[in-house]
C-alpha cells in the first residue's frame, strides 16, 4: 500500500509525518505521512470512521478540544512545528481557518459574525470596516448582502449562512482554510456556488476539504487523499486517482464495492 | 412517460447491458466482413445485399451503446474501471462502426464487380488468409474486451503485421495481373480497394485493442512509429 505521497509537492502548506491520534483504546490515525500542496484544493476521503475528521483537526489543532485523545508525530504548517512547547492553539486556529458540516453563525448581524475574529484581534474599526466586506466578496456573498449588513445572520438561507462563516474564517487572512463537509447540508444549488467560491479562493488560500461526496471530491479538488481504518492508503492528483487508482482498497471505495 | 426497463438498476447491471450491446456489435461487425468479403470472391450481389441490410441494425446498435454509455456517465458519475470500461465502450463502438462501414463499402464495390470477375479473384488467394486474420482480430479483442483482460490482445501487432503483408502481396498480385493483362482493369482496380479496406480494418482491431489495454490497465499503448506500423506502399510495377 502506498503510506507516502510519493510526489510531495515542494512547498507544503502543511505536512504531516508519523501522525498518530490515539483514543483511550484504539488509534484513530496510524503514522500518517501527508503534504497539502500550497494553493491547491486537496479532498480528504474515506468511508465513515476512517480518521478524516480527525486528520483535519490536527491541522490546526481543534483536535485538542476532544478530551482522551492524544497526538504523536509531526504537524508543520508552512515548516512550523504545531504542536511545540508554546504555540498558541488559538493562534493557529486563527491562522487556519476551519468550515463545518453546519453553518455555525452567532446570533448577530452579519457584519459582527465577519468581524469577529478581528475584534478578538483588537483590530481598529477602519480596519474591520475594510476587512469585512472583502470577506464578503472573497465568500461570494458580498452582492447578496451588500445593502442589509446590519441584518440578523441566522435570517440567512442555509447556503449563505455557510459562505457567511467562510467569510469569518477569511476575514482573519488564514493562509489555509479547511472545510470538514462543509456542503453536505446544502441543496445543489448552494453547493456549486460554494464550490466555485473555493475555486476562486485557492488562489489565495489553500484548501483542506473532507467530504463523503465522492463526487465533489473528483470535480472540485486538485489533490485526493484517500484514508481507511486510520492509514492513508493512497494520495494523488485526483484526476489520475478517479481514472486508475493505484491502490485497490482505492478502487473498491471509489467504485462503492467496498467490503 | 415510462422509463426504460433496468433504466434504475445497479451500475454493475447497466455495465452488464452495455458489454453486451458491444458484443452484439463486434458479432454483427464479424457476421457483416464475412459476408462482405464472401459476396466478393463470388460477386454475389444477393449476398452483398444482405451486408446492406445490417448497416442499419450496426447503426442502431452504435446508437444504443453511446446512449448507454453518456446515461451512464450522468446518471452515475462513474469512476476508476466503472468509468474506463465506459469510456472504452464509447470508443470501440466508433472503431466497430468503422469497422461496419468498411464492410458496407466492400459489399458495394462487390455490386459493382462484373459477373467475370469471378475468374481473375483468383489471383487474391491472400485475400482470404486476409479475412481471416482480421476477422480473428476483432474477435480476440471484443472477447478481452468482455473479459477484461489485456493479455490476450497483447500480440495483436504482431497479427496485424501478417495482415499488412499479405495486403502488400494482393496489391503487388493485382498491379502485376493488370500490367499482364490477366486481370481487368475493373477487377484489379475494384480488388484493391477491398484489400484496403481490409487492411484497414485490422487497424481499428488493433484500436479496439489499446482501448481494452487502457480500460483493463488505466495506461494507453504507446504509438508505435509509422515505420512499424505500415510497410511502405509497394511500387506499382
Amino acid at each position: 500500500m502506498t503510506a507516502a505521497p510519493t510526489d510531495a509537492p515542494a512547498d507544503p502548506v502543511l505536512s504531516v509525518r508519523g501522525l498518530t491520534v490515539r483514543a483511550r483504546d484504539r488509534e484513530i490515525l496510524r503514522r500518517v505521512d501527508l503534504d497539502f500542496p500550497t494553493r491547491q484544493i486537496t479532498a480528504v476521503i474515506g468511508p465513515s470512521g476512517c480518521g478524516k475528521t480527525t486528520l483535519i483537526r490536527t491541522l490546526n489543532r481543534m483536535v485538542e478540544l476532544t478530551p482522551g485523545l492524544r497526538v504523536e508525530g509531526s504537524v508543520r504548517y508552512r515548516g512550523q512545528e504545531l504542536y511545540a512547547p508554546g504555540v498558541d492553539p488559538v493562534a493557529v486556529r486563527r491562522r487556519i481557518g476551519m468550515v463545518f458540516q453546519r453553518p455555525t453563525v452567532f446570533p448577530s448581524s452579519i457584519y459582527e459574525n465577519v468581524a469577529f475574529g478581528l475584534r478578538l484581534e483588537h483590530a481598529p474599526a477602519t480596519e474591520i470596516a475594510t476587512a469585512v466586506p472583502r470577506a464578503l466578496r472573497r465568500a461570494a456573498l458580498w452582492d447578496e448582502v451588500r445593502d442589509d449588513l446590519d441584518r440578523p445572520a441566522l435570517a440567512l438561507s442555509g447556503g449563505q449562512q455557510q459562505r457567511l462563516c467562510i467569510a469569518r474564517a477569511l476575514a482573519v487572512n488564514p493562509r489555509a482554510l479547511l472545510m470538514d463537509e462543509a456542503t453536505s447540508s446544502l441543496d445543489p444549488i448552494a453547493t456549486r456556488k460554494i464550490e466555485e467560491m473555493v475555486h476562486e479562493l485557492k488562489n489565495e488560500v489553500s484548501i483542506i476539504m473532507v467530504t463523503h461526496n465522492i463526487a465533489q471530491a473528483a470535480r472540485a479538488s486538485d489533490v485526493t487523499a484517500y484514508l481507511y481504518e486510520g492509514r492513508l492508503i493512497e494520495v494523488g492528483p485526483t484526476a489520475e486517482m478517479f481514472e486508475n487508482p493505484r491502490e485497490k482498497l482505492t478502487e473498491e471505495y471509489l467504485t462503492g464495492r467496498f467490503g | 412517460m415510462n422509463p426504460p426497463p433496468g433504466a434504475s438498476a445497479p451500475l454493475d447491471e447497466r455495465l452488464r447491458e452495455l458489454t453486451e450491446t458491444m458484443a452484439t456489435m463486434a458479432e454483427l461487425s464479424e457476421l457483416a466482413i464475412r459476408k462482405a468479403t464472401r459476396s466478393f470472391e463470388r460477386c454475389d450481389p444477393t449476398e452483398a445485399d444482405e451486408v446492406l441490410a445490417l448497416d442499419p441494425e450496426l447503426y442502431a446498435l452504435r446508437t444504443r451503446s453511446l446512449a448507454l454509455g453518456v446515461e451512464l456517465l450522468a446518471r452515475y458519475a462513474p469512476v476508476a474501471g466503472d468509468l474506463r470500461r465506459i469510456t472504452a465502450s464509447l470508443e470501440i463502438s466508433t472503431d466497430l462502426d468503422r469497422i461496419g462501414r468498411y464492410a458496407k463499402d466492400i459489399a458495394e464495390v462487390t455490386k459493382q464487380l462484373p459477373r467475370e470477375s469471378v475468374g481473375e479473384l483468383g489471383r487474391m488467394s491472400d485475400l482470404g488468409k486476409m479475412v481471416e486474420l482480421t476477422v480473428e482480430m476483432v474477435d480476440t479483442a471484443i472477447r478481452a474486451f468482455v473479459q477484461g483482460q489485456s493479455e490476450p490482445v497483447r500480440r495483436m501487432e504482431e497479427v496485424d503485421d501478417a495482415v499488412d503483408a499479405l495486403h502488400d502481396a494482393v496489391f503487388r498480385g493485382m498491379v502485376d495481373g493488370m500490367a499482364d493483362r490477366s486481370v481487368a482493369v475493373a477487377t484489379g482496380a475494384l480488388s484493391i480497394l477491398v484489400n484496403r479496406y481490409l487492411e484497414r480494418i485490422a487497424d481499428h482491431a488493433v484500436s479496439i485493442g489499446n482501448h481494452v489495454v487502457y480500460m483493463v490497465t488505466g495506461s494507453r499503448p504507446a504509438r508505435l512509429p509509422l515505420r512499424r506500423r505500415r510497410s511502405p506502399p509497394p511500387s506499382p510495377g
